[in-house]
């Protein structure tokens, strides 16, 4: 039997704090992680930032230089986990290296989806979700260049406003009624839509684009199915992700391509010794009080730490995501989380305030907070995402539309307060 | 490992925690000097009340701090050694993301500069400026030891009104 | 704290020790429970003058306004008019007091005889009043009716004592501005109503009503209060004394007389000397009076009654375990007195109606039964005496020879041994010629939060060693004495030598046989009074106004509201008058920077200085009498 071995797939927000978690209990066994990127780890969420050329690469990186070497981990770079041998418990590379592991944390994260459009493969049409995606849009991109996005989405609007920020006309294709659809509610899409309209950002909503037209594999616009035709030197596509476990279709842990790895409490998947956590698992969503795909940044950090201590042999449980976002466009700060656009039998406290530029909705099901949207004046929001979380019924929601207090559920989280758990 | 602990019961709300935390966070960490210079600067204590009982509440370096865990900017990290949330201001970007993680909304936001603000635990200093400016002693700097069992318990069942 | 931060006086030192060793709480324990010290307060911007408050300004950011809408700077001119009135009504009430002992004088019906008739005769000159024909008493009730009209009178009319004793261009200045007071009592009401919720919002309107009340404590408090004691106790004259504990004596009976007001303190001296029998048949070698603070000041200026200790040392004249009886009137009396008698065998005496300590006994004060209770209240000590113990007796040795009693007359008189046809002449060519640089009056308090005394004898060392004559009031006075520096061999020891030539040549023609003292004690607070009507006699024989005098005023160490009020009537008067301490008024740019900038000065002559340095302080003072000179053309 090969030496006990920790071995991490993916480099980012859950594999690090994975890697980490482990380390604050065992100093000693191996931790192998796995990327098929040639970077340290950075953050995939300022690769918008980095595009707007407002970051460097270097401010792109969460860790010192030192990282690996100092928690002595063994970073594996460029190479493409390809197979898991679960049997014989050894990953399969692209590089034909084999590596055995005695706990497995698959931290694989997700890829854009593309949809099948004809002509999306031209030169110029790219997805953002890597740094070295950023580079390419970025070499690609120039003032006064068009630039059509693909997508409505969170990461589609941060492309947008990156690209308007190194000034291109940038138009913003979306195929439902409103921006962030899944995020936000059509009265927050509102605000959004008329900041990023103020900023001179295009939005075209309820279109279906048919054919990315091309010169010489060359990108030259996109044509909508009315006719419509938007000249682009730049596509950039954001439809959404898929988790990564192709290298797992055909095994009963993942039955269908781009599936999500299913987890229990203690991020552990069907194979006791492999974990999945971050954009590559199904997690108990707390509000929606069933499994859901929530790949979001803070999630991935948390199971990732409750993986990597659950690896090193200390019992510990998650305690449930929800979904949350932040955003900021032009100054126009939203933040949402939980259930943003409710269905019956869920209660809705509203106070919109156009001339302020505000917008509050609270999201109830039997007194308990269970979603909100702030637009315009996100301060403190953490106070409803911590009442959320804590599933506690209160007796009076009505007070929640005002300006939340610190005090808002200090009694909950009380021990915390004191630092006496 | 030294705490700052709070006594909701002896806070009458006057307010000297946030201002000495200004202070001591203005460039010339004085009172006078700061006022007169007009140094900008802001306090990262909060004195609130429910109408009942005043709570001065400032970052409580949580051992699990979801800010850090929200941070996408590597802006936050706990430290594992001294235990509290640093801020590095040059990696911040302003995306508030920890500010819709935190729990105590314990996190302000600078809008005009795109950045967080919030408690360092006064790195200058031996005892806070919040806990040395408390004229009551609702805010002490203490080894958590010193705090009894007793103490604890007290906080957590008497202070504890559900509403 | 250590003692030498607490205090620079080695008798003060000596019984902080003492009281340690007794677990007896004094004001500088106090001062370090009470850190930290609220910040609001520190800079003026906290308010509570509703009931909707109280409220407080955040000076780095929001909330930058009160419940009402009141900004900081409204908080702090209102706070500070607040405390204006405060310091202003206290010296007014004092007036008052005396002005009510003249009357009854007057009618008969007092216990008191007028001294100094001369006085009240040119008094009644200045106001206007027909003095032939008319006899003591009655000439008396006619200066006192006029006093009382500058109190209250119900015209619109200017203050009567004012527009006596103001130089023209001043009241031509004030007029301008708009502030010349109708009468005291209408303008501390005023002020009082100004500031209370919903009136003045207006941080400029608010400071010009400061002037007013610098104006009336000027006049109304100060002037009128230092005028009547003259009359009722004589104007002082040159007088030899002794300062610090040392004064107290281990074998006789201590009275402290403490306070402000001289009424009772000039009783309570007679009848320890008339009581001196009963005393020794107690078995004390007699009865020793000595003062603190002003009501001392006002005892040793007129009966050469030696000095325990100035403002901070007041608690520990009675760790001495020698104070038989401690005597208090009002003003600057720590209700804490009563707590530390109690560790002692010493009784406190209070007097009057407005000032009861829990703790203290009260002997009523009146003017038709004024001796009576002084016969008590010596009687009490006597008996005090008899319960005294011994071994907890430790009186320091310290002990300062000083020459006190510079009354205006007094400086006159002693100038005019030089030249009999023009006083004056001497001390204004010495000026000219720059042999005297040029004055300083240093004036007010202590206070713990600066180490005692220091700041005064450090600052005014670094004066006269430049050649400026310096005069001093109040605690200042204290301080400088217990230094050294009221004796004439202070002159040879610290002046220049300019100054040292002067004050060698009007000593030795006044007959003293040596120099006069470089620092001239001139009396209580309110007579600071003496010094604007020195300055302003000064001013007239020049030919000039008095804010273009090479002068300067000081509070070294200021710690009441009545500092904050004569301060403001010497800025109004036209003189630069530093602060060692800053008001709470740095909440508001807008009002600190009006009370020390140059809009201030261009309107009234005057502005106030803040230096918690005294060197610093004393450097920046020189200059601006340099400056002052420079302008003369001298």
């Amino acid at each position: 039997m090969p030496p006990m071995a920790y071995v991490i797939i993916g480099n980012s927000a859950a594999g690090i704090a994975a890697a980490e978690r482990i380390r604050r209990y065992d100093r000693e066994k191996p931790v192998i992680i796995i990327t098929d990127e040639q970077y340290s780890a950075y953050s995939r969420c300022l690769t918008s930032y980095y595009l707007a050329g407002q970051l460097t690469e270097r401010d792109m990186y969460l860790r010192p230089a030192d990282f690996y070497d100092r928690l002595g981990i063994d970073l594996k770079r460029r190479q493409k986990v390809v197979a898991v041998d679960q049997e014989k418990k050894v990953v399969v590379t692209d590089k034909g290296q084999s590596i055995s592991y005695t706990k497995l944390l698959v931290a694989a994260g997700a890829s854009p989806k593309v949809p099948v459009i004809p002509g999306i493969n031209s030169r110029g049409v790219y997805q953002l979700r890597t740094l070295d995606d950023a580079k390419k849009i970025a070499m690609d991109a120039g003032e006064g260049k068009n630039a059509v996005i693909l997508g409505g989405g969170l990461v589609s609007l941060k492309a947008a406003a990156a690209l308007w920020q190194r000034k291109m006309q940038v138009t913003v294709l979306v195929s439902s009624n409103q921006v962030m659809s899944q995020t936000l509610d059509q009265t927050a899409a509102g605000f959004v839509e008329s900041k990023l309209k103020e900023m001179g950002i295009t939005v075209k909503k309820q279109t279906r684009a048919m054919l990315v037209e091309n010169r010489n594999n060359r990108v030259t616009g996109v044509r909508l199915a009315g006719g419509e035709f938007f000249p682009a030197d730049i596509v950039v596509v954001g439809k959404g992700v898929r988790p990564n476990t192709g290298f797992f279709l055909g095994t009963d842990l993942v039955n269908e391509a781009g599936a999500p790895l299913r987890v229990n409490r203690y991020q552990q998947t069907a194979d006791q010794d492999i974990y999945a956590a971050g954009d590559v698992a199904l997690t108990y969503d707390l509000v929606q009080e069933d499994y859901t795909y929530n790949a979001i940044w803070p999630n991935a950090v948390e199971q990732g730490a409750v993986a990597g201590e659950n690896m090193a042999g200390i019992s510990c449980e998650y305690a449930g995501s929800i979904s949350m976002n932040s955003a900021v466009f032009g100054g126009l700060s939203v933040i949402a989380a939980g259930i943003t656009r409710p269905g019956s039998g869920l209660q809705v406290l509203e106070e919109e305030n156009p001339r302020a530029g505000t917008y509050k909705k609270l999201v109830f099901a039997e007194n308990r907070l269970v979603g909100y949207i702030l637009v315009g004046d996100t301060a403190r929001a953490g106070l409803y995402t911590g009442l959320i979380k804590s599933r506690k019924k209160l007796t009076n929601p009505d007070s929640l539309l005002e300006k939340p207090r610190r005090f808002l559920h200090i009694n909950s989280h009380l021990g915390t307060v004191l630092n006496v758990n | 490992m030294q705490q700052l602990l709070i006594d909701p019961d002896r806070c009458l709300g006057c307010h000297s925690c946030e201002l000495a935390c200004a202070v001591e966070h203005a460039l010339s960490k004085d009172l006078f000097a700061a006022v007169l210079n007009k140094e900008s600067s802001a306090a990262s204590i909060f004195v609130e009340t429910d109408g009942e009982t005043n709570l001065p509440l400032q970052c409580r370096h949580c051992q699990e701090p979801a800010c850090a865990n929200a941070c996408m900017s590597g802006a936050l990290q706990r430290d594992a050694e001294t235990g509290k949330v640093l801020f590095n201001r040059d990696r911040c970007v302003g995306c508030w993301m920890c500010v819709m993680a935190c729990p105590f909304g314990a996190i302000e936001q600078d809008r005009g500069q795109k950045v967080i603000s919030k408690c360092d635990r006064c790195p200058d200093r031996e005892v806070p400026a919040c806990a040395g400016a408390c004229p009551t002693g609702a805010i002490k700097f203490v080894e958590i030891a010193e705090y009894s069992s007793d103490r604890r318990k007290r906080y957590l069942t008497e202070f504890v009104k559900e509403r | 704290m250590s003692v030498k931060d607490k205090t620079v006086d080695p008798a003060a030192q000596q019984m902080l020790q003492k009281v340690q060793a007794d677990g007896v709480e004094t004001v500088w324990d106090r001062l370090q429970e009470q850190q930290p010290q609220c910040g609001f307060g520190t800079l003026g911007i906290c308010c509570r003058n509703c009931l909707q408050g109280p409220c407080r300004i955040n000076p780095f950011g929001k909330p930058d306004r009160g419940v009402c809408g009141a900004d900081a700077h409204t908080i702090v001119a209102r706070n500070l008019l607040r405390n204006l009135a405060g310091g202003t009504a206290a010296h007014v009430d004092h007036a008052y007091d005396a002005v009510e002992a003249l009357y009854a004088i007057a009618e008969g019906n007092a216990g008191y005889q007028i001294k100094d008739e001369g006085k009240l005769q040119a008094i009644a000159t200045r106001l206007g009043l027909e003095t032939e024909g008319r006899d003591t008493g009655e000439l008396a009730k006619a200066v006192a009716q006029k006093a009382l009209e500058t109190f209250t009178n119900h015209t619109d009319d200017t203050m009567g004592w004012l527009k006596a004793w103001a130089p023209r261009e001043r009241l031509d200045t004030w007029r301008e501005l708009g502030v010349l007071p109708r009468n005291a009592d209408r303008e501390i009401r005023e002020a009082m109503h100004q500031t209370t919720m919903g009136v003045d919002a207006d941080p400029v309107n608010l400071l010009l009503a400061c002037v007013k009340q610098g104006l009336v404590d000027g006049f109304a408090g100060l002037k009128l209060a230092t005028d009547i004691q003259d009359v009722i106790f004589g104007t002082p004259k040159p007088i030899q004394s002794e300062t610090n504990l040392g004064v107290l004596k281990a074998d006789h009976v201590n009275v402290i007389v403490h306070g402000h007001v001289p009424l009772l303190s000039e009783k309570v001296v007679e009848w320890c000397n008339k009581l001196e029998d009963e005393a020794r048949e107690a078995g004390a070698a007699g009865i020793n009076v000595a003062g603190i603070c002003c009501t001392g000041n006002e005892v040793l200026m007129r009966q050469g009654v030696p000095q325990a200790t100035n403002f901070l040392g007041q608690e520990l004249a009675l760790a001495t375990g020698a104070v038989d009886l401690m005597v208090v009137d009002v003003q600057c009396i720590m209700p804490s007195l009563a707590n530390v008698a109690q560790c002692y065998h010493g009784e406190i005496v209070s007097t009057m109606p407005i000032a009861k300590i829990p703790g203290a006994e009260h002997v009523p004060f009146s003017f038709e039964e004024a001796d009576r209770q002084a016969e008590k209240i010596v009687r009490k000590a006597i008996k005090s005496f008899k319960k005294r113990d011994k071994n907890k007796v430790q009186i320091p040795d310290e002990k300062v020879s000083i020459v006190a009693g510079f009354s205006m007359e007094a400086i006159v008189e002693a100038l005019s041994k030089v030249n009999a046809d023009d006083p004056l002449k001497p001390l204004v060519d010495s000026i000219k010629d720059g042999a005297i640089l040029g004055a300083v009056a240093t004036v007010g308090c202590n206070n713990a939060k600066a180490t005692q005394d220091l700041n005064h004898v450090t600052m005014v060392k670094e004066l006269i060693a430049s050649d400026v004559l310096v005069v001093a009031t109040g605690c200042s006075a204290y301080a400088l004495g217990k230094a050294g520096l009221l004796h004439p061999d202070a002159t040879a020891k610290y002046a220049g030598e300019g100054l040292k030539k002067v004050l060698t040549a009007v000593g030795e023609a006044a007959g003293l046989g040596g120099p006069l003292p470089p620092v001239l004690h001139m009396g209580s607070c309110v007579d600071n009074s003496r010094i604007g009507d020195l300055l302003v006699a000064l001013a007239d024989y020049l030919g000039v106004s008095v804010k273009d005098l090479p002068v300067a005023a000081s509070a070294p160490e200021p710690q009441h509201e009545k500092a904050l009020s004569i301060g403001t009537w010497a800025v109004a008067m036209g003189i630069l008058t530093h602060v060692g301490l800053p008001p709470a008024v740095l909440g508001s740019d807008v009002v600190a920077g009006t009370l020390t900038g140059e809009k201030i000065e261009s309107l009234l002559g005057g502005r106030f200085y803040v230096e918690t340095d005294p060197k610093a302080a004393a450097d920046g003072i020189i200059k601006h009498i340099k400056a002052k000179r420079r302008a003369l053309g001298i």
